[in-house]
């Protein structure tokens, strides 16, 4: 049986989570090129120069809905309490 | 008779829950019943299937009956007649063999999105085009700000009712128009035997590409292949759609209730429609719900305190199986934020994203 404890996000640690996500997709527009750790920099094509995430996937932990969960493991790992679904 | 059940059904259901509904809650509950049947007997071909109609009794619904039919059939038809007027007024340079097909699509257009002329005794008057109410985007305010009927009182609109007026019009005009999905956002298809299949964007009045759609519109590819967006809908799909519509202003109206209402239009959604992200994530909140009812019932803080009831533990295990298959099938949040600069982008990057394919008038 699992006994990991799960996260139920509050109002503020939400906003918490919510800026570090921002953070994260900044950082993920800065970093356009997904072979960087190998040393190499091939030409990569975009249509929006940049402006928009044309990445996927850089993140283990991802918010479905009012669900995080983690891509790796396949698991849900916790909750978000808000109104917005999509 | 099908009425007095449905009654019975609800006054029951009120009654079970210990519920003093008002009257006009009772009623109000009843017309979402009666619009859910409206809705399935069209899925089920046991009606016309008609979007128009569809889309009516959705928003009257949410409305209380407040709409008026024979009005809001008025501005529908008013918009036929000028369609028509704009179609034989002008000449399209498309020369294809369903030239008469390209022409409705391309009146319906001007319709919506042009500023037209329009001759009045001696002089010209200009109707002007409906406009994109970036106020609300998402209905979260108020819900009836996503309706057509508010877009043709207001004449203004937002992505779900400016491609919803569309696919109406088209229809009463006999012309096909597929609903097709982004993240967030809903657009049309068409397809012309000389150019393929093309895009029609009403939120900006242009026809972007795919490749546009896909890099502005955070679109994962996985998300392509399983149909979960850029998809050209079928008629039966669009009334699915209007079935999670019905769910969405009932769960505003009377909050989820039991959740028997949402689950129903949602299972029913999914059979006609079963990759509809929006149905897919209604039926995981929906789940979440019982689970979370399911803990509070139990004083429970984390979930992991109510495994040992096998139904609890059965409930998260198929949470997480929906869950990992929405993520499979392509679904990633697309920031609000990102939502609202792609809206602005729209008419700000016009060289970048239009098909140049698609002709003007001569």
């Amino acid at each position: 049986m699992r006994t990991k404890n799960y996260l139920i996000l509050n109002d503020i640690m939400r906003q918490l989570t919510t800026l570090l996500l921002i953070a994260c997709s900044y950082l993920s527009q800065a970093q356009e090129n997904p072979f960087e750790e190998f040393g190499y920099t091939p030409t990569i094509a975009t249509l929006s120069g940049g402006k928009y995430i044309e990445f996927f996937d850089r993140d283990t932990i991802v918010q479905i809905g009012h669900f995080v969960y983690n891509t790796k493991s396949q698991k849900v790992i916790g909750f978000i309490t808000e109104d917005t679904l999509y | 008779m099908k009425y007095i059940i449905t009654i019975s059904i609800v006054l029951l259901s009120l009654y079970s829950k210990g519920q003093e509904g008002s009257s006009q809650e009772i009623y109000g509950v009843f017309l979402y019943e009666k619009a859910y049947e409206q809705l399935e007997c069209m899925l089920k071909d046991s009606c016309e299937l008609s979007f128009k109609e569809a889309v009516f009794v959705v928003e009257n619904a949410y409305l209380n009956e407040r709409l008026d039919k024979e009005y809001f059939e008025l501005q529908i038809q008013s918009l036929i007649s000028l369609a028509e007027g704009v179609k034989n007024s002008r000449t399209l340079l498309y020369q294809g063999e369903d030239r008469s097909e390209i022409e409705k699509y391309a009146s319906i257009f001007s319709v919506i999105c042009d500023t037209l002329p329009i001759q009045s005794g001696d002089s010209i008057v200009y109707r002007n085009p409906y406009s994109y109410d970036f106020n609300d985007v998402w209905g979260n305010q108020n819900w009836g700000n996503m309706f057509v009927s508010k877009l043709l009182e207001t004449g203004k609109g937002n992505c779900h009712s400016l491609p919803y007026l569309y696919k109406i019009l088209a229809e009463e005009l006999d012309a096909k128009a597929h609903l097709a999905i982004a993240p967030n956002h809903f657009y049309i298809k068409h397809h012309s035997k000389t150019l393929g299949w093309f895009n029609t964007e009403l939120t900006s009045a242009e026809f972007p590409i795919d490749a546009w759609l896909m890099a502005s519109g955070y679109i994962h590819l996985d998300a392509v292949v399983n149909r979960l967006y850029m998809e050209a809908l079928t008629d039966k799909q669009a009334i699915a759609i209007c079935l999670i519509d019905l769910a969405k202003g009932y769960e505003r109206r009377y909050g989820v209730g039991d959740g028997l209402f949402l689950l129903r239009c949602v299972n029913t959604a999914l059979e006609h429609y079963p990759n509809y992200i929006n149905a897919l994530l209604l039926k995981s909140e929906m789940m979440r719900k019982q689970f979370f009812a399911m803990m509070n019932e139990n004083h429970a803080k984390h979930p992991s305190e109510v495994f040992q009831i096998p139904e609890a533990k059965l409930k998260f295990d198929e949470m997480e199986v929906l869950i990992g298959q929405i993520h499979t099938l392509g679904y990633r949040k697309m920031p609000q934020e990102m939502y609202l600069e792609w809206l602005a982008s729209l008419k700000e990057e016009r060289e970048k994203y239009a098909n140049k394919k698609l002709s003007n008038f001569k």
